[in-house]
């Protein structure tokens, strides 16, 4: 038998008709709904932080839930609690005891939420790398003070287990904070430090494995209680796999002629852009302002942010350091022009707390003042006597930081106030070096803070004493300012509700805003994004996270997922 | 045949050499001693660099590698990988790479064929266009170009569009090799003596000039092999393929060092593989190879 030589186009013929017909072959086959993200999570264990942690958000809301939940007009309602009693204040204190649910399980359909869930979540979170954000509970504190002092494992593990936080029974858990903190029920729905782990599950395990349980997702773990839970993380392929929770008690109602979304593929591209436009991937941000213009179409939507981005005043280094001047720049700048045709519509902001906050007030007069009355107020305080540096990030951001600038740039020009402007990648660390003449370094710099929960507190931590606001305005008027400041918030937190102490955080941030002039608040940014319309309740939240638990596919349309594929 | 031992054995020697070498430049980071830097460092980052490295342990240079046999991770949780996802990561940047290899000989000898066309003509100024533009144009960039068509299509078309695309420089790179030994070849003697012996041109070049060139490509063959099967950053990023270019280049960024070391040995593994197959290649084309060491 004599070997023949194939016949070379019927092969490729061949080669070509079986690569066609493998459906879900090649390492991108997912099945499913596929999002492109900006970042992939650093953790999957949300009882575990770290500094970049708004990347694990995404996926941390959409497999878990905490003891309260935020609707659609940011107020709080139940959510693994059922209901929760409110005890003020023995010894100063605030005693919370929630009721959980009864019917909640987790994933694996037979483990029952309890309140050592929280327990365990609560005492690892204290122990982790964001720390500082459980400061609130009683005992909090020491341990904090015991890890930083390197104190040995067994004074901090005993400083944990007497830590504000106990299991009355399996259904009830009690709460003790070392004083009244209205913003608490907002707090434990957000931020997922508070959300439960499965006790029942972890206890016994080292903290090794607790981990790996955690980040290395196989055999239906890590268990979750929200719509979805991971089936697979690919750190290199950049890409998080979820499927449906069949068991959550959270799992959206699908209305008629909709069905629930079974796997969805949160993934990072080069070129989302374009895979959108091919129909490859459902769901993207549209950030840039070139795309923004391009893409006005019936899919390009718009999330408004609980946001506020502002320039901020280096209060210590002159000429600064003169609040009159501080002022006259605060209100000699023209927010609608700053912004004009920058973005498809701006929010332009006078004040820090953005509009639909619980417990922010009505919108803020802002007298704007002339070139003219700006410019004599410069003159006479020595605005005009040397450049001032402005600094801001440098790379990719939702926010036109460098078209902002340099509008900022021209207008204090036109009042005689030189600018130079300095983007940084170093961005933060830039904000927090103290130049060789004691100060802060910049002059001023630009920057976009955001809520990480429905009360005004989450605006106003960054301008405490020891916040990151990098102003040095705790230090002016020796720190008179800031003192009437903290009292004001103080006094407000102590308040039964947001809106009792609505009248205290507009006192506060009048000290902010008019009186010391520490910052100006420019916009209220907005998220855009792109998303099928056969996709019905994915989108953006109010704190800039990807909003997958409500998430259903309309019927009519092709619910195979992307083009192409099954 | 022992030239070919001895040259089968300095390849081999390089994935001890490699392996070791890189666990001790890792160990020497300043990252293990007790300095300020180390506690910038993430407690877990910490922790996994000192039970995965060994360090201080005898022979703890092997430590990395007992993880992987027993099926234990190396690197921290959120980060590290197993043996078993290692392979998985090896075995799709290999295969990409051998894909990219046979089209990287495609485009070798395409290319050759275009150079050795009539001086002056539109295909001979092609020849001179191409390399310009091949080792000028980075990888990310044709698969920019390429990755809106095939990324996320399913159907083995990013891992086919990457080989495409790491497969180009390469591929041109032989190529003029290529051209360059037979130009050289066919400007010898013995051509001269075969035509002139009435050879007919073809038989000339398939009998005296081919086995005459290929040992020259093969020494350049292992190189390129070599970078081509260990797998591109830059084109799994871009296609979105979660293989060993990527994982090698992550691990680095993460500071995931045990899991650089191993990554490394790999490469030094492949490297030494392909080494092997060139020099069994080199036995069976190169009689002058199955000769050398004979009485």
């Amino acid at each position: 038998m004599s070997w023949r030589a194939p016949n070379l186009p019927l092969s490729a013929f061949g080669c070509i008709i079986a690569l066609a017909a493998c459906d879900r072959c090649g390492f991108q086959a997912d099945p499913g709904i596929k999002i492109v993200v900006p970042s992939m999570p650093t953790t999957l264990d949300w009882s575990r932080s770290d500094p970049n942690s708004w990347a694990n958000y995404p996926v941390a809301l959409a497999t878990m839930r905490g003891l309260t939940t935020v609707g659609p007009a940011n107020e709080i309602r139940p959510g693994l609690a059922a209901s929760w009693d409110r005890q003020c204040c023995p010894g100063g204190r605030e005693v919370y005891t929630f009721h959980l649910r009864p019917e909640v399980r987790w994933s694996d359909g037979a483990t029952a939420l309890t309140a050592q869930d929280f327990v365990l979540g609560w005492r690892r979170a204290v122990q982790g790398r964001e720390r500082g954000d459980m400061l609130d509970l009683l005992g909090a504190e020491r341990v904090l003070r015991l890890l930083d002092e390197g104190a040995p494992a067994a004074a901090v593990q005993s400083a944990v287990n007497s830590l504000g936080v106990e299991a009355v029974d399996p259904r009830t858990l009690r709460v003790t904070l070392a004083s009244p903190k209205n913003y608490f029920l907002s707090r434990i729905a957000n931020v997922y430090l508070f959300f439960p782990a499965p006790s029942a599950v972890l206890a016994g395990r080292s903290e090794e494995e607790i981990r790996e349980y955690f980040d290395r997702p196989r055999g239906g773990h890590p268990m979750s209680l929200g719509p979805f839970r991971v089936e697979d993380w690919d750190r290199a392929g950049e890409r998080v796999r979820l499927v449906r929770n069949a068991h959550s008690a959270f799992s959206p109602r699908p209305e008629a002629g909709e069905t629930p979304a079974e796997v969805l593929t949160l993934l990072k591209s080069e070129v989302g852009s374009a895979l959108y436009d091919r129909e490859r991937v459902d769901f993207i941000f549209v950030d840039s302002p070139a795309d923004l213009e391009a893409n006005r179409r019936v899919d390009l939507h718009r999330q408004e942010l609980l946001s506020t981005y502002f320039l901020a005043f280096n209060n210590e280094r002159p000429p600064l350091d003169r609040v009159e001047l501080r002022r006259a720049l605060a209100s000699s700048i023209d927010r609608a022009a700053l912004l004009d045709r920058l973005l498809p519509s701006a929010r332009p902001a006078t004040a820090l707390l953005p509009p639909g906050l619980l417990g922010a007030g009505p919108p803020r007069p802002l007298a704007r003042l002339s070139p003219h009355a700006a410019k004599e107020i410069v003159e006479r305080h020595g605005g005009a006597d040397r450049p001032l540096r402005l600094v801001y990030r440098a790379g990719e951001s939702f926010i036109p930081e460098v078209a902002i600038a340099e509008r900022i740039k021209a207008q204090f020009a036109a009042i005689g106030v030189r600018v130079e402007l300095d983007p940084r990648y170093d961005f933060f660390a830039e904000i927090a070096r103290i130049a060789a003449d004691g100060h802060p370094a910049p002059d001023m710099y630009l920057r976009r803070l955001g809520a990480d929960y429905a009360h005004p507190k989450t605006f106003f931590t960054l301008f405490e004493r020891g916040g990151n606001h990098h102003t040095g305005w705790e230090r002016i008027d020796s720190g008179r300012a800031v003192e009437g400041f903290e009292a004001l918030m103080r006094e407000g937190d102590a308040l039964p509700d947001v809106a009792q102490a609505a009248p205290l955080y507009a006192r506060a941030e009048s000290i902010l805003l008019d009186e010391a002039a520490v910052i100006a608040p420019l916009y209220h940014p907005d998220r855009y994004y792109r998303a099928r319309p056969r996709l019905v309740g994915l989108g953006v939240d109010a704190f800039n996270f990807l909003s997958l638990g409500e998430m259903r596919i309309k019927k009519t349309a092709d619910v195979s997922g992307p083009k192409g594929r099954r | 045949m022992p030239r070919t031992v001895g040259r089968i054995g300095r390849q081999l020697a390089v994935v001890p050499i490699a392996a070791l070498g890189s666990y001790l430049l890792i160990a020497a980071l300043p990252l293990g001693a007790e300095e300020d830097s180390k506690r910038q460092l993430p407690p877990e980052l910490v922790a996994s660099y000192r039970r995965d490295l060994g360090i201080g342990e005898p022979l703890g240079f092997l430590k990395p590698w007992q993880k992987l046999f027993r099926g234990e991770r190396l690197g921290t949780s959120a980060q590290g990988v197993t043996g078993e996802e290692l392979l998985r990561k090896i075995s799709g940047s290999v295969g990409v790479g051998c894909v990219a290899m046979v089209l990287a000989l495609t485009w070798a000898l395409a290319f050759a064929a275009l150079r050795s066309q009539r001086r002056g003509s539109g295909a001979w100024a092609m020849g001179k266009l191409i390399p310009a533009i091949a080792f000028g144009t980075p990888v990310f960039i044709p698969a920019l170009l390429l990755a809106p068509y095939v990324a996320e299509a399913g159907h083995w078309l990013p891992e086919l569009a990457a080989a495409l695309v790491i497969s180009a420089s390469p591929g041109i790179f032989l190529g003029a090799l290529l051209t360059d030994a037979v130009r050289a070849e066919l400007s010898r003697d013995y051509v001269r003596t075969a035509l002139g012996k009435g050879l007919a041109p073809g038989a000339v070049f398939r009998r005296h000039v081919v086995p005459n060139v290929l040992p020259a490509l093969l020494d350049s063959i292992g190189p390129v092999a070599t970078a081509l099967l260990a797998g591109s950053f830059a084109a799994e990023r871009v296609f979105g393929l979660p293989y060993f270019g990527q994982l090698y280049v992550v691990a680095v960024l993460q500071k995931q060092v045990a899991i650089v070391v191993v990554a490394t040995t790999c490469f030094a593994a492949l490297l030494a593989a392909v080494g092997l197959c060139v020099e069994l290649v080199r036995l069976l084309v190169d009689p002058r190879a199955r000769a050398a060491g004979q009485p």
